[in-house]
């Protein structure tokens, strides 16, 4: 059994005011497991979006290296390195807000530059390749960090809510039952001092009368 | 906010190639760390894509680096060009555990 609130006065005004409070306690708790529930579904979600984004970005990744070890080839790494120095620089980011049931996730759009940025005249196309590859990898990589950074949020959040339906669960309910029970036994046993003393008192006036009728 | 990379000398290249607002090439560990520790208290930068090798040569202080951060940046790890390190842990594997209290792991055989 669960300790009782320390400061629980054994009153009726109490008792009520206590079962009120648990009434809006399980509420709470149906509630909240609700919410978790919701947000481990959606995490799970998430997730095979995740894997399936990381599959994509892994084969991405690989050809774009590869094209870029080809154009090193053709051209010479310093040329390369010199180029990918003067390539155009995407816009700065605009953050968007958005969530995901009361949880704040990432979200941004994005805009790739698409623009040339070399002459053609002594570069390989193999350049080209990489350049093209290395956007789209870009592109996948932006979108796995939306995913991650929502899961991320979203196993924070789970926990956090794990926590109180358990605090609620295991702690605060079973403290208010007790109170409960608390406060009823401190009544009862009143109510039968009560009783006690005004039988009591019956014997001693009737003694008394008694003894003034004899 | 910006997009940063750092990795090894094709993976900076290759986002440089593709346009990320900055890109370095990993040195040694305690210029990456300085680096990390910048973009993230700079409070300007939404992603940072960082090479699985490097990652893991600064895990540790990665993780305490991340610790408790607000939404960015994002740390995005992803393979060098010496391709995708076998067997390696997923660092969201320990998050996923202790939401949802069991154990998945990501493989692609499904």
């Amino acid at each position: 059994m669960a300790e009782k609130f320390e400061n629980a006065k054994p009153t009726r005004m109490e008792l009520l005011k206590i079962r009120k409070r648990k009434m809006l306690a399980k509420n709470g708790h149906e509630l909240l497991s609700e919410k978790k529930d919701a947000l481990i579904n959606e995490f799970f979600k998430v997730l095979d979006q995740r894997k399936e984004l990381k599959y994509e970005l892994d084969e991405l990744i690989s050809t774009g290296y590869r094209t870029l070890q080809e154009a090193h080839m053709l051209m010479g790494g310093r040329e390369v390195k010199s180029i990918s120095e003067g390539a155009p620089k995407m816009e700065d980011l605009d953050v968007v807000r958005d969530s995901v049931m009361g949880v704040r996730v990432p979200s941004f759009d994005v805009e790739i530059p698409d623009q040339k940025f070399y002459g053609y005249a002594d570069t390989s196309v193999k350049l080209d390749e990489s350049v093209e590859n290395f956007r789209k990898v870009l592109k996948a990589a932006l979108k796995l960090a939306v995913v991650e950074g929502k899961l991320d949020k979203l196993a924070d959040e789970i926990e956090k809510a794990k926590r109180r339906v358990n605090a609620l669960e295991y702690i605060y309910i079973p403290k208010l039952d007790a109170t409960i029970t608390y406060i009823e036994r401190q009544i009862e046993e009143r109510e039968r001092e009560d009783f006690f003393r005004r039988k009591k008192i019956k014997a001693i006036m009737e003694r008394r009368e008694k003894d003034e009728a004899s | 906010m910006k997009i940063v990379a750092i990795g090894g000398e094709y993976f900076a290249e290759g986002f440089s190639l593709a346009g990320v607002n900055e890109s370095h090439v990993h040195e040694d560990e305690h210029l990456t760390l300085r680096l990390l520790t910048e973009f993230v208290e700079s409070g300007d930068v939404a992603v940072v894509l960082i090479s699985e090798d490097v990652a893991e040569s600064i895990r540790f202080e990665l993780n305490k680096l991340i610790e408790g951060k607000e939404l960015y940046p994002i740390i995005v790890e992803l393979p060098d060009a010496k391709g995708p390190i076998k067997g390696k842990e997923d660092p969201l594997e320990e998050k996923i555990k202790r939401a949802v209290g069991i154990d998945i792991t990501l493989k692609e055989d499904s």
